[in-house]
């Protein structure tokens, strides 16, 4: 079993403190797949407080023959992202993409490829933005051995001859256990710790500090699982911002999310966010 | 020429400065105005006592423009402020000979040429780029892409006044934001600002604390909503412009904050009054009622009339503008507004460029050597043509030319230009608003020109109100500043009160009807003439209605076909 990838360190604890919340939302997901493999998503959002409106479509296809997958996804900007994946042809755990993005009425065009590698103690991430000026390449590596970890991640920019990111990353992880700190471009210090402490309860504890202001976060949060069905969250962190989340599964394919963040330092002062979500799978 | 009443020939002749009636004078005033003057060519500093509003104390600067391209017109917003500083110094030195000194100076009121868009980096405080003046055509091909999307130059003229042009703040934005990469990398980092003239300033006399403008800069954005005189979301969409860039939209006379900045030499003082040049023109020659219309005669000319308390939306390509709010619960004035891009520009380029006038200061002399231009006629569209044609491809002619033309023709026209443009313009406000224009106010350098001001008076058939003050502009500004709440120097109340600087002299047109009808029948002949020289390049993409559908419709189709191909490849495969 290969390690997670550099961008998926920590990854446990951070979903504590991002999954099951929409704050400002108005948030509607579709999902579905018919029989002969093609995966249809819908997805759409309203801002509360702007009204505005954001969805996309997107058709995915997995040919096995060949190890191949075509995404296919069109959104409310009018953009077409289009990307098309090959895994595990040329060599078992290598995975090779290709991606772009267009927007034909602003000019706007993006494209992208990418190589990941993974091993039994290695995982390799690299990918090269398409740009004839001279293109951003960005570079990530993962050693894992016996539940230790460690990574790192760089980017060059070819146009101005300079490495722009200087990332590393120590971590130790178990299956109820998962310990991460970081250390960004020598400037950002971030620890995590993610526990599972039983069956039904994980918490999860995020702190960094960056040099240069001094600034110091730290935040706390909680998921409890009440039943099948059923579950609660909650998050807190210095700044006095209160996250409570409740998810209810109404009936098979159909998930409830219900959320509202509290400013505790103006509590009299309103600014506090409801979200509602629902999603739908078939 | 009928010399005005009670004018005072020099300064010397002024009875007030009898040690008697000066002493008399002094008991009364109630305190000073300062005034930063940020023009086009000039930056100035002048100071008025309360309530006479009798200028004491000024120093002007000449700022340089920088124009990289044909086309391009560019000035350093660093050298704006070091300007302002230096006028500001030099003034407040003059004060001590009059008896007074720069704490007598109660507050601060700014008038700056509008449109003119800067942008800088709100945390480093420094511009991203140098100001892009008002009259700078770069933003074209943005205007063609604006346009394309809604189909209709005026489609934002209901709600804003004014038709989609390259004057315009939004678009000069806009061009900022697709071509220069700092300043989309500080739009990304949501540490850019935005603003005309006036919020700049204010931004560096207060050390960043204040990202404010008044209604009538923001009027001239083709962002703010005449209505509501707030930005509007459909136009912030349209252009993509983010609202947090942007400054705050205030009255013309509040207290804005203080004067905070180390370098000013106004540290301290109140920031009272904010109001673009051609509105405190319009409000330094008391055109206050309905109808009242000024012309400021500069490098470029502008016409104002005012429309009263509801907005007069222009079929003709006139601009609707704010004229004034002075205060934040008093009523918004509008006016109608009618713009001549070159005008003392046109001697400029004959003295600098085709060298036929040894100084453009002496143009009354050279025109006066002849006693009519000849038959010659000059358009000077030497970036198009604004109100009331509008039409971008428009260039300059010299047309009329014989064997007997002279420079000293020549030199002629290019006055008789400035008059015959503002002759369109009055003709197309008269149709427009309804009300009978009978007279017209003047003011601004080139009106020192007699001839020019006979001339136009010949023009137009109405007699021309030339305004003793050389600067009306900074005279209402100073009341508009000086009146505010909160401050309170004096009352504005131009139909009770006599203000001292309020003399004009006057020029009567000694032309008939017939005359008049007969020569600007060929000024509109030469104007046809001068439309449509400019040929679209072949490199420009061409930004069409049919052009934009097609592109906009290629990410959907390529998203259905794909899917549907992607569905047929599954269906079959699974059937084997």
């Amino acid at each position: 079993m290969a390690p997670p990838s550099y961008s998926d360190l920590g990854k446990q604890a951070r979903d504590i403190f991002s999954k099951g919340y929409n704050f400002g939302l108005w948030k509607l997901d579709l999902k579905t797949k018919t029989s002969s493999g093609i995966e249809f998503n819908t997805a759409g959002h309203s801002n509360q407080e702007s009204g505005k409106v954001f969805g996309s479509l997107e058709t995915k296809y997995k040919v096995k023959d060949y190890g191949l997958t075509l995404t296919e996804k069109w959104n409310t900007d009018n953009t077409l992202f289009t990307e098309v994946a090959v895994q595990d042809q040329l060599l078992e755990g290598l995975k090779l993409s290709l991606e772009g993005n267009f927007a034909p009425q602003s000019g706007n065009k993006n494209g992208k490829f990418k190589v990941a590698y993974g091993h039994e103690n290695v995982k390799a991430d690299s990918d090269v933005n398409i740009d004839l000026k001279g293109p951003l390449i960005n570079a990530s590596a993962v050693l894992g051995y016996q539940g230790w970890l460690a990574g790192y991640q760089t980017a060059f920019d070819t146009q101005q001859s300079k490495l722009t990111t200087n990332n590393f990353a120590l971590g130790y992880t178990t299956k109820d256990f998962v310990l991460h700190t970081a250390v960004n471009d020598g400037q950002e210090f971030s620890g995590s710790i993610f526990q599972r402490t039983s069956d039904k309860l994980d918490v999860g504890v995020q702190l960094s500090w960056a040099s240069g202001t001094s600034n110091t976060k730290f935040a706390i949060g909680a998921k409890y699982q009440l039943d099948d069905d059923a579950s609660v969250r909650a998050k807190v962190n210095n700044a006095s911002q209160v996250g409570l989340g409740y998810q209810q599964k109404l009936r098979d394919g159909v998930t409830l999310t219900l959320s509202t963040l509290v400013d505790g330092k103006n509590f009299n002062a309103g600014g506090h966010k409801i979200g509602v979500g629902l999603e739908l799978e078939a | 020429m009928t010399e005005g009443k009670n004018l005072p020939h020099s300064s010397a002749d002024v009875p007030f400065r009898s040690k008697e009636l000066r002493k008399q004078s002094l008991i009364q005033h109630t305190g000073l105005v300062g005034v930063i003057d940020e023009g086009t060519k000039t930056i100035g500093f002048s100071i008025y006592t309360t309530p006479d509003f009798k200028e004491i104390a000024a120093h002007r600067v000449e700022l340089s423009v920088i124009t990289p391209q044909d086309g391009w017109y560019e000035q350093d917003p660093l050298e704006m402020m070091a300007s302002i500083n230096k006028c500001a110094e030099e003034a407040i030195k003059q004060l001590p000979e009059q008896g007074f000194s720069a704490s007598d100076i109660v507050t601060v009121g700014i008038t700056n040429q509008r449109e003119t868009t800067i942008v800088w980096d709100a945390v480093t405080g420094k511009p991203l780029y140098n100001a892009l003046l008002w009259k700078d055509i770069r933003t074209s091909t943005t205007v063609e892409q604006i346009v394309a999307k809604v189909q209709d130059p005026n489609h934002f003229r209901s709600s804003t006044g004014l038709p989609i042009s390259t004057y315009f703040s939004a678009l000069k934005i806009r061009w900022l934001r697709d071509n220069v990469p700092e300043v989309r990398q500080a739009i990304r980092e949501r540490r850019c600002k935005a603003g005309t003239v006036d919020s700049w300033i204010v931004w560096n006399l207060t050390n960043g604390a204040l990202h404010i403008t008044d209604v009538t800069n923001a009027s001239r954005t083709l962002l703010m909503n005449l209505e509501t005189q707030a930005w509007d979301p459909v136009l912030l969409k349209t252009f993509g412009i983010r609202e947090e860039m942007l400054p705050t939209i205030h009255s013309c006379s509040e207290i804005f904050g203080k004067i905070t900045s180390e370098r000013s030499p106004l540290r301290g003082m109140t920031l009272s009054g904010i109001m673009g040049n051609q509105q405190a023109s319009l409000l330094g020659q008391m055109c206050v009622k309905p109808g009242q219309t000024k012309n400021t005669y500069r490098s470029g000319c502008f016409l104002l009339c005012n429309t009263g308390d509801k907005p007069v939306f222009s079929r003709h390509g006139l601009l609707t503008t704010v004229a004034y709010k002075l205060g934040p619960q008093a009523p918004t004035i509008y006016a109608i507004e009618g713009a001549v891009s070159v005008a003392g520009h046109a001697l400029s380029w004959l003295q600098n460029k085709v060298r036929i006038l040894p100084d453009s200061r002496d143009a009354e002399k050279y025109a006066e050597m002849v006693p009519t231009s000849g038959d010659v006629y000059f358009v000077p569209a030497f970036t198009g043509l604004y109100a009331p044609y509008w039409r971008q491809n428009a260039r300059g002619i010299i047309i009329g030319l014989t064997q007997f033309t002279r420079k000293n023709h020549i030199v002629r026209a290019a006055l008789e230009s400035i008059c015959f443009q503002t002759r369109d313009i009055l003709e197309c406000m008269h149709q427009e608003c309804g009300y009978e224009i009978n007279k017209l106010h003047a003011d601004g350098k080139l009106t020192t020109n007699n001839l020019l001001m006979q001339l136009q008076a010949d023009t137009i058939g109405m007699p021309v109100f030339r305004s003793q003050l050389m600067d009306s502009t900074a005279f209402g500004a100073a009341m508009c500043a000086a009146q505010a709440d909160g401050v309170n120097l004096c009352q504005f109340e131009p139909e009770k009160r006599y203000y001292e600087n309020v003399h004009y002299d006057t020029f009567l047109a000694t032309t008939t009807d017939v005359e008049r009808k007969e020569r600007y029948g060929k000024w509109k002949r030469a104007v046809e003439r001068s439309l449509g020289w400019v040929i679209k390049q072949k490199k420009t993409r061409e930004y069409t209605e049919e052009n934009y559908r097609m592109l906009s419709s290629l990410p959907a189709s390529i998203f259905l076909i794909s899917s549907f191909a992607m569905l047929v490849h599954s269906l079959a495969a699974s059937g084997q």
